[in-house]
């Protein structure tokens, strides 16, 4: 069945004549979303539906069954009466609609029943002209927690009040008495139990202080933003949980999952729902969605395919993210090689010299952005917070106290900071929030973007004395171990010795010297080396200040290893193997003995097996054997041919058989060799085997045959007179 | 009303005379989509008066899309 909802919402809207803004601040959404559920492109769920029905005084049912028509509520008065109210106490207020506003008619003692949310019935209460009873709206008071049963459930009347009958007429004053209640009732029911119930974020130790350019933001426990400086206006982030900004955008989020924003490029924010963190710099503004993606708006927002983010950071430059432990980014910065090799970090933040890194076991690793040296932060412990200046970097130790590097004047002030909850940087100053709720800054103050509230501890170290730096420090390298010696400092009882690996390599060693597994270095690699000297006497003495020299590891040369390759011959078929050899580089493979294969003269190798580089296969090559042919004829007595036949040499000749005739013997003329040697005609002798009279061999006559002459007979093998002519031999 | 966030299992479909449930609302929906749930299947939950017939309810727009040749 076609959707009826978009049109029985923009009924029942037009109905009590609410614009979409309206609805849209009722049900708590973004007006471009509810312009999505009035145009059909976009279906709310059964809780904003619910809702929807609460608000246009029609049942769940005729919203929901496309089959039901609704019925429109009759409104008591032509227009309903708006009591301003101020936005702060919330933003789900809704108008106050005549369900809640006594008319005369009312006041005749009738009931005036109208279809509820529930049974289709909503009764009007009266009221009396002396007291104003404290009525609370029926519809909206009526919380039922979910029943889990197979059967719908029974209709149930609502509660109703007795009517009351009205002695006098003072409407005027009556009606806004009413409308007062009313709108007290409603009020106390939105912020009793509306509260929180769409919301999907709540305030944590996440984004509650900025350190912009002009200005600093602080979002107190309670929900309020104080400000200094010259910072964009506020004033319309309500429910805020967060709190991110850099420059001339602020955002907050809001406890629903929205954005508030104020300045620059707000627009691109305003759809924004179901995010859980954002972050702002000069020109990105990013969102991290309860479903672990990223909104971006602003330059370099490659983002669309990130997946699995826990964390999200702009910078001027680019977008970092974090997905399980390891780091995203999308920007302008030739940092993806350092990075790539990064893991097991929780959260981020930049400056325009820094990368700065907290990793889940709270320890602090920088990556300079440009050429700036590495500050030294591989000793720092224990680590919730990080702010990163242009000069300086900061951490916030889980006991209130702040790990600094960098500027030194920073650094002093910094370091007499305690009982810390929050802190954060902007290039050339650094905020905190103590304890007390109180702001600590330090550095740079020209517009105004903080007060330093912090309290100079009383100077304790005037008894400590400071041990010396270390000196004449010295390198070796070996095969196997990188060797660093230094002298010795004047009581002290250890040293502590940071290499700037990947992994803050840091050492503490009681001798003067250390030695440094070569596998852990890179070969034609800077390291920065920093070497404190200690005293186990922290009463009397305090640690040197860093020794820190960069260092080029160069590396042993390694021995290259030989390689070999396999070099197999192969016969004709290029399967058989006739060798299979082992072949150190550039050496030339051995051939084997020439290979034999009848009817044919090996020819030779086919490949290189010159100066091997690879693994290679040669094949022999043949050429057949050219072998003689001869013409052998086999020819009749009259000379036709019996049969021709083309032989190799050496080939067996078998002559036809010859058939005998009269009185003769057949034999071939030359006698038949064996074997093709020449081309040859053979042809039939025959030799008659009869003599004549005169004892002299018969010739044979042109058929072979030999016959006795006329006047003769055979007898025997003689031909003889014959005394008898008549008689036949 | 009641106040139901959409994870609260509050939703009961009757399919063949059968009734399952409860589901959750995005349940319930998967159900229709992947076509489990048919037009003339119904589907209720606690604030409806009525099991409501899938085909006629707001979720309708879930239903798979049938081929012409399947259509009546």
């Amino acid at each position: 069945m076609a959707n009826q909802f978009p049109n029985k919402l923009i009924t029942l809207r037009k109905h009590f004549n609410y614009s979409q803004q309206d609805i849209a601040e009722i049900m708590g959404v973004p007006v471009a979303e509810y312009m999505k559920w009035e145009n059909g492109s976009k279906l709310c769920t059964i809780s904003q539906l619910s809702k929807l029905a609460d608000t246009f005084k029609v049942t769940l049912d005729e919203l929901f069954d496309n089959s039901i028509e609704i019925t429109l509520p009759v409104l008591e008065l032509e227009n309903s009466i708006e009591i301003p109210f101020q936005n702060a106490l919330g933003k789900n207020i809704p108008n106050i609609t005549t369900e809640n506003i006594i008319t005369d008619d009312i006041f005749e003692t009738e009931e005036v029943n109208q279809t509820s949310s529930l049974d289709k019935t909503i009764v009007t209460r009266i009221i009396t002209d002396n007291t104003l009873e404290v009525i609370e709206p029926e519809e909206t008071m009526v919380l039922k927690k979910p029943k889990v049963t197979i059967e719908p459930k029974k209709e149930s009347k609502p509660k109703t009040k007795d009517s009351k009958s009205v002695k006098n007429n003072k409407n005027l004053v009556i009606l806004a008495s009413v409308a007062g209640v009313a709108l007290f009732s409603v009020i106390f029911y939105f912020l009793f139990f509306n509260s929180g119930k769409n919301s999907i974020n709540d305030i944590s130790n996440l984004n509650r202080l900025v350190a912009a350019k002009e200005y600093s933001l602080y979002l107190s426990s309670e929900g309020n933003i104080v400000s200094h400086g010259n910072n964009p206006s506020t004033t319309n982030f309500l429910h805020t949980i967060q709190i991110s900004a850099k420059g001339k955008t602020a955002l907050g989020l809001n406890k629903d999952g929205t954005v508030a924003c104020s300045g620059t490029d707000c627009d691109s924010v305003k759809d924004w729902e179901k995010i859980k963190m954002i972050s702002a710099s000069n020109n990105i503004l990013l969102g991290l969605t309860e479903d672990k993606t990223v909104m971006c708006s602003g330059s370099n927002c490659n983002v669309e395919e990130w997946e699995d983010v826990t964390f999200i950071h702009a910078s001027d430059e680019g977008v970092y993210g974090i997905s399980e432990g390891k780091l995203l980014y999308s920007g302008t910065s030739n940092i993806n090689s350092k990075i790539q090799s990064v893991s097991g970090i929780q959260s981020l933040n930049t400056s325009s010299t820094y990368l700065t890194l907290l990793s889940n076991t709270g320890t602090v690793e920088v990556i300079p952005l440009g050429s700036a040296s590495t500050p030294i932060t591989n000793t720092w412990t224990n680590i919730t917070q990080i702010a990163t200046g242009s000069d300086f970097v900061a951490g916030l130790s889980s006991n209130g106290n702040v790990s600094i590097v960098g500027n030194e004047e920073i650094v002093e002030e910094v370091s007499k900071w305690t009982n810390i909850k929050y802190i954060a940087a902007y290039d050339n100053y650094i905020i905190g929030i103590n304890n007390n709720n109180l702001m600590v800054g330090a550095g740079d103050n020209t517009y105004g973007q903080y007060e330093n509230n912090s309290i100079t501890p009383t100077e304790s170290s005037d008894t400590l004395t400071k041990l010396d730096k270390v000196s004449n420090v010295k390198f070796s390298e070996s095969d196997k171990v990188l060797t660093i010696t230094w002298d010795s400092v004047a009581n002290a009882d250890f040293y502590q010795v940071s290499v700037n690996i990947l992994g803050n390599y840091t050492v503490k060693t009681q001798t003067n010297s250390l030695k440094i597994d070569s596998s852990k270095l890179s070969s034609n690699t800077n390291y920065m080396i920093s070497i404190v000297s200690s005293s186990n006497n922290e009463a009397e003495y305090e640690s040197s200040d860093a020794y820190v020299i960069n260092y080029q590891y160069i590396g042993a040369t390694p021995t290259p290893e030989v390689k070999q390759y396999s070099v197999i011959f192969y016969d004709y078929d290029g399967k058989t193997v006739l060798s299979e050899q082992k072949v150190d580089e550039g050496s030339n493979a051995i051939a084997p003995a020439d290979p034999k294969r009848d009817g044919y003269t090996f020819m030779g190798w086919k490949g290189d097996y010159f100066n091997i580089n690879k693994d290679t296969k040669i094949y022999a090559t043949y050429d057949k054997v050219q072998v003689a042919t001869y013409k052998i004829v086999f020819k009749n007595f009259d000379g036709s041919i019996i049969t021709s036949m083309v032989l190799e040499q050496g080939a067996e000749v078998n002559p036809p058989k010859l058939e005998g005739r009269l009185n003769s013997i057949v034999s071939w003329n030359p006698q038949v060799e064996t074997t093709a040697t020449r081309d040859i005609t053979y042809s039939p002798i025959y030799v008659c085997t009869i003599y004549n009279s005169d004892g002299n061999i018969l010739q044979p006559d042109g058929n072979g045959d030999c016959s006795c002459p006329s006047g003769t007979k055979l007898d025997g093998n003689k031909c003889i007179v014959d005394a008898n002519p008549e008689g036949t031999n | 009303m009641s106040e139901y966030m959409m994870n609260d299992k509050t939703w009961y479909y009757l399919k063949n005379g059968q009734k399952e449930g409860p589901f959750n609302e995005s349940e319930i929906i998967k159900l229709i989509k992947v076509g489990v749930l048919e037009a003339e299947d119904h589907i209720w939950m606690l604030d409806l008066k009525d099991w409501v017939l899938v085909d006629n309810s707001l979720f309708s727009i879930y239903m798979p899309v049938k081929e012409e040749n399947e259509k009546n």
